[in-house]
């Protein structure tokens, strides 16, 4: 059973009173453990497609299952509880919470599925290299730190699912390889699926699979291939 | 999970506490204006209601008449039909000096005590016997609080002011416990000593009774002509109603300043969810549902509810206080005297504020809350959405606004649809304005866009804040409209109160066209004297007067409410003082002249539904009167109405020289001080308030303004949460833009270009709210004169613009704006706004 399979995904948005096709009939899957990263140009539709497969937007036609379950037919609800328990999101510009602590900042997924807090956060921490900066708030941090952050958020609670939306967008370059290195490591040990939207063509070399996403439709190996 | 969004939210309160201190000032103000008039209102019921009771004791029945009854019809009573009667005495006294504070005097047998005043003889009977009471000259028992007010002890003598002049009482016991507000300004006395007091030997104020039905009809049948019949229930139910609309009229004016209040708090609570919109879809993206978001979003306005409620409560009952002072001046003013001036704060009134208060906000609370949970979760690190106000928004607004309007003119037109149907006509016309103010809005900014066109870079600041407008009233468009409503509702009742004023005083003039007045002077309320024959003599033959013109007024009762007939002579010059509402003025006064026909007033032809030619029953003293209307003419001396009657048809035939106020028109180029000179020689005694026209202008207007000051209150009041209101808008307008502001400097634009740039905004928001808010006020205040208080009260205002109060509007407006933008200004001259970070990269 793969981890997320998505079926003949449609999807567009009414801009100017027109309806403007974005994602045109996508078929993909991701296995668990797995890297797989999207390609394409800015625009070209990939958060479109992200925030489909994290339950944040809904679909006009095709199916997503998540593990074997339907996923896209949820209410809302549903979606929100899926997302909170199996999927972790990363964005481009962080999104972490202003008025929280970096540790408060981690302990969020925790509290909202119920999870015992234990040694997690401080454990986490050490991991993202972050030990002493528990109590900064994000303002306080540099952008590298802050995207480091919001990785650990998105894994403290032990999703099988990653979404990363451009985690390097806006970061230098050096802070861009050393979040990505992180990513990757962290993913591999815990075994996570990811999914990595990007336009940077030069990390396409780590994951497992690279598609890229042309004027809505996907090219390149939409199943993992099976050594 | 809620003690980290609380968290996070209450650090975000922190960082930005402009927006919900203001929000909480609103509330607070709202709702002390609420509670203030509430406490107010029901105190004022209560006190008057208070006094009533212990005036009618515990009997059944009471027979009065005009003026005082002989002790000897109670006497006969007894005697011929065997029914358990008593004496009361009921009269006012000033205590210390003829400024003193006013005391309630009740006088009774003190025989008979146990069964008709049960509460002044149960207490402590220790001290003092019955014997002290009849026996004891000038014998007393005196509330406590009122000897406590004084300085005065058991068995010490009090100095008080009767109708009579100075006297003493002697006090024997204190009257009930300390804080009981029903012995509140009481004395008791027996009824000889009351009589020897007040100089009334042998009169009685009535007479009670304790009958069964039979007895009350066999009672009924033996009275002599003069004298009335009533029982304890006729009596309290025609005191009941007496101030309603005095009432009503207050709570409505306090839940105008309530929902200015609750707007302001709509408005602060609209951008302090503007404000977390990012913070709370990023809790969305991870996981928190929408139901659990408006759950802590429910208990988060339930907290500020609580909080405001608290304060606002708090504030209530200090401005219940002052408020109280001024309102039961007016109450006896309009309505009789009730000394009592007690506030009462019940658990009652406090449960209503408290409900209206969370009530309301919830109410508010709910349209931003409903926006924000319906906000998709992809909205998260972008920015933050405008509701863009599409044509197909403006259409629908105009289609309801003019709907609205409709209802208004619907129910305003029908006066089947009474009091109730007047508010809700003036809420419709306050609705209606609120939804065609960002339309508005966004229309005069684009028409001034268009006229500045493309020009140079100095012109591009008040373009860019001209597009703002015109773009941006999906953010705007209820800040704006609760502004023009707070701003248009201290105009409508400033204008209200205005018409008022200045009808009053047309109608005073007018009215009061005598050289001058005399009537019998009296240091305490409530005492019915009449000028004596001989005084009437001499005027009548002093040839410098050309005229005279006598007045006495009378208690009836007419479908259970009290209206006040008076009998008056009316010679031409003192006729020309009355216009008439309906019919002719020649006809109405031949049928004054006639017998059987009357002269109703217009708040009484409005309550009664009464119109010239139909009849009119009234309770009088002399038993049950049916008259006919000969003509309406307005009146504003009392609500409840009045009935004017030929003194001949009711006084009989050379009555003419007799009454209670004397109305003197001298001969042209009469001395009028030489006259009134020769007046006080003539007549030392009794003692006379001589007052010429000018005095008795001032004089009733001075009653006016006192019936004003509470509306003035309030409508400051009104005034400070608008105030607020504006202050708190524009602010929040001008934070909410930040963003904007880095990014102006990102791209170039100066602090001076910055500057100008916030400025035109506040100052355009500013000017189109003050703008707007006039025809919306004037609108408003046609609506509470033709609406509420013609149905209320049963007066017709004539709506008079006052040209200050027009530009008092859009000065507030401006000044309000002026002040918002100073902070924001600040920040920018010390430096802020001025790293480029962009608006995405805003949580």
């Amino acid at each position: 059973m793969e981890l997320l399979e998505v079926n003949a995904l449609h999807k567009s948005f009414v801009q100017a009173e027109q309806q403007v096709p974005v994602i045109r009939g996508v078929d993909m899957t991701l296995a668990a453990g797995e890297v797989v990263v999207l390609l394409g140009r800015s625009g070209g539709g990939k958060s479109t497609l992200l925030n489909l497969m994290a339950g944040i937007e809904t679909p006009d036609s095709g199916d997503i299952r998540f593990q074997g379950e339907p996923f896209a037919e949820l209410d809302d609800r549903g979606r929100t509880l899926i997302r909170r328990r199996r999927i972790g999101v990363i964005f481009q510009f962080f999104n972490l919470v202003p008025t929280l602590t970096v540790a408060e900042n981690l302990q969020l997924p925790l509290q909202l599925n119920r999870q015992p807090l234990g040694g997690r956060v401080d454990a986490m921490l050490e991991a993202l290299g972050l030990v002493g900066l528990g109590q900064r708030f994000p303002e306080q941090l540099s952008g590298g730190e802050q995207q480091r952050v919001a990785i650990g958020r998105a894994l403290i609670h032990s999703p099988p699912l990653l979404l990363a939306d451009e985690p390097t967008g806006s970061l230098d370059a050096s802070s861009a390889e050393q979040v990505v290195k992180l990513l990757i490591e962290q993913v591999r040990v815990g075994g996570h699926g990811l999914l990595l939207v990007t336009h940077n063509a030069e990390l396409a070399a780590l994951g497992d699979r690279t598609l890229i996403l042309e004027e809505g439709r996907l090219k390149g190996a939409p199943e993992r291939k099976l050594s | 999970m809620l003690s980290l969004v609380l968290r996070a939210s209450g650090r975000h309160f922190r960082r930005h506490p402009w927006l919900p201190a203001l929000a909480l000032l609103g509330m607070v103000l709202g709702v002390a204006v609420v509670m203030g008039v509430e406490v107010t209102n029901q105190s004022a019921r209560d006190n008057f209601r208070l006094a009533n009771e212990r005036l009618l004791g515990s009997a059944t029945h009471r027979i009065e008449a005009e003026g005082t009854i002989p002790e000897s019809l109670l006497t006969s009573l007894v005697t011929e039909l065997g029914v358990s009667a008593a004496p009361l005495i009921n009269r006012y006294l000033r205590l210390g000096d003829a400024e003193g504070p006013v005391l309630q005097l009740l006088a009774f047998d003190s025989l008979q005590a146990s069964r008709f005043r049960p509460d002044a003889v149960s207490g402590d009977r220790r001290e003092w016997g019955l014997g002290d009471l009849i026996l004891t000259p000038g014998a007393a028992l005196v509330g406590v609080d009122t000897l406590d007010e004084s300085g005065t002890e058991a068995g010490s003598p009090l100095p008080v002011v009767s109708e009579s002049g100075a006297r003493q009482l002697r006090v024997i016991a204190p009257l009930g416990e300390r804080g009981d507000a029903r012995y509140a300004r009481l004395v008791l006395m027996d009824i000889g000593q009351a009589q020897v007091l007040l100089d009334l030997p042998g009169r009685l104020d009535a007479i009670e009774l304790y009958l069964s039905k039979a007895e009350a009809r066999r009672v009924q049948a033996w009275l002599p002509a003069g004298t009335r019949l009533e029982t304890a229930d006729e009596q309290r139910a025609a005191s009941q109603g007496l101030s309603d609309a005095l009432h009503l009229n207050l709570s409505a004016l306090s839940l105008l300043a309530m929902v200015v209040g609750l707007f302001l708090a709509y408005n602060c609570l609209s951008f302090s969810l503007l404000q977390r919109q990012s913070l709370f879809a990023q809790l969305r993206t991870i996981g928190l549902t929408r139901r659990e978001l408006a759950g802590y979003l429910v208990l988060e306005l339930t907290l500020l509810g609580i909080l405001g409620a608290l304060l606002g409560g708090l504030l209530g009952s200090v401005l219940a206080e002052k408020l109280l002072v001024l309102v039961t001046r007016t109450l006896n003013d309009l309505y009789g005297t009730s000394p009592i001036e007690r506030l009462q704060l019940g658990a009652a009134v406090i449960t209503k504020c408290a409900v209206v208060t969370l009530g309301g906000l919830l109410l508010v609370g709910w349209g931003p809350l409903r926006w924000l949970l319906g906000q998709p979760v992809r909205e998260a690190g972008s920015q933050v959405s405008l509701a863009r106000d599409t044509n197909r928004k403006a259409t629908r607004r105009g289609w309801m606004a003019a709907l609205m309007v409709a209802g208004a003119v619907a129910l305003g037109s029908w006066p089947g649809s009474g009091l109730a149907g007047g508010y809700l006509a003036v809420t419709l016309v306050l609705l209606a304005s609120a939804a065609l103010v960002p339309p508005l809005t966004a229309a005069c900014c684009r028409i001034l866009g268009r006229s500045l066109g493309q020009r140079q870079r100095p012109a591009l600041m008040l373009q860019m804040a001209l597009r703002d407008g015109d773009r941006g009233t999906g953010r705007s468009g209820v800040a704006l409209a609760a502004l023009v409503l707070a701003i248009a509702t201290t105009l409508g009742m400033g204008t209200m109160i205005g018409s008022f004023r200045l009808t009053l005083e047309g109608w005073l003039q007018q009215r009061l066209n005598a050289d001058l007045y005399v009537a019998p002077l009296s240091a305490v309320p409530g005492a019915d004297k009449v000028l004596p024959p001989e005084l009437w003599q001499w005027l009548a033959a002093e040839p410098r007067v050309q005229a005279l013109a006598s007045f006495r007024g009378f208690q009836t009762r007419l479908a259970g409410r009290h209206v006040e007939l008076i009998s008056a002579r009316l010679p031409p010059p003192a006729r020309a003082g009355y216009r008439f509402v309906a019919g002719d003025a020649v006809a109405a006064w031949e049928g004054f002249d006639r017998p059987g026909q009357v002269l109703i007033s217009e708040p009484l032809a409005i309550h009664q539904g009464l119109a010239v030619g139909e009849p009119v029953t009234l309770t009088t003293p002399r038993g049950t009167r049916v008259f006919e209307v000969a003509g309406i003419y307005y009146d504003y001396g009392s609500d409840n109405g009045r009935v004017l009657i030929n003194r001949r048809h009711w006084e009989g035939e050379g009555s003419d020289q007799a009454g209670r106020v004397a109305g003197v028109y001298l001969q042209a180029g009469a001395d009028i001080t030489a006259f009134i000179d020769a007046l006080r020689l003539a007549y030392p005694e009794p003692p006379l308030r001589i007052t010429p026209t000018q005095g008795a202008l001032e004089r009733s207007m001075a009653i006016f303004e006192r019936t004003f000051a509470v509306t003035d209150v309030l409508r400051l009041l009104a005034v400070m949460v608008a105030f607020a209101g504006m202050l708190a808008a524009v602010l929040a307008l001008q934070l909410e833009r930040q963003a904007e502001l880095r990014l102006y400097h990102a791209l170039g634009f100066s602090p001076g270009e910055r500057l100008r740039l916030l400025l035109y905004q506040a100052l355009l928001i500013g000017l189109i709210a003050g703008l707007l808010a006039i025809p919306t006020g004037l609108v408003l205040a046609w609506g509470l004169i033709h609406w509420i208080q013609l149905r209320a009260f049963g007066w017709s205002l004539a709506w008079s613009v006052q040209p200050g109060l027009l530009l008092q509007a859009p000065a507030l407006a401006l000044l309000a704006s002026l002040l918002a933008f100073a902070y924001p200004a600040w920040r920018l001259v010390r430096g802020g706004y001025s790293r480029a970070r962009l608006m995405r990269a805003e949580a």
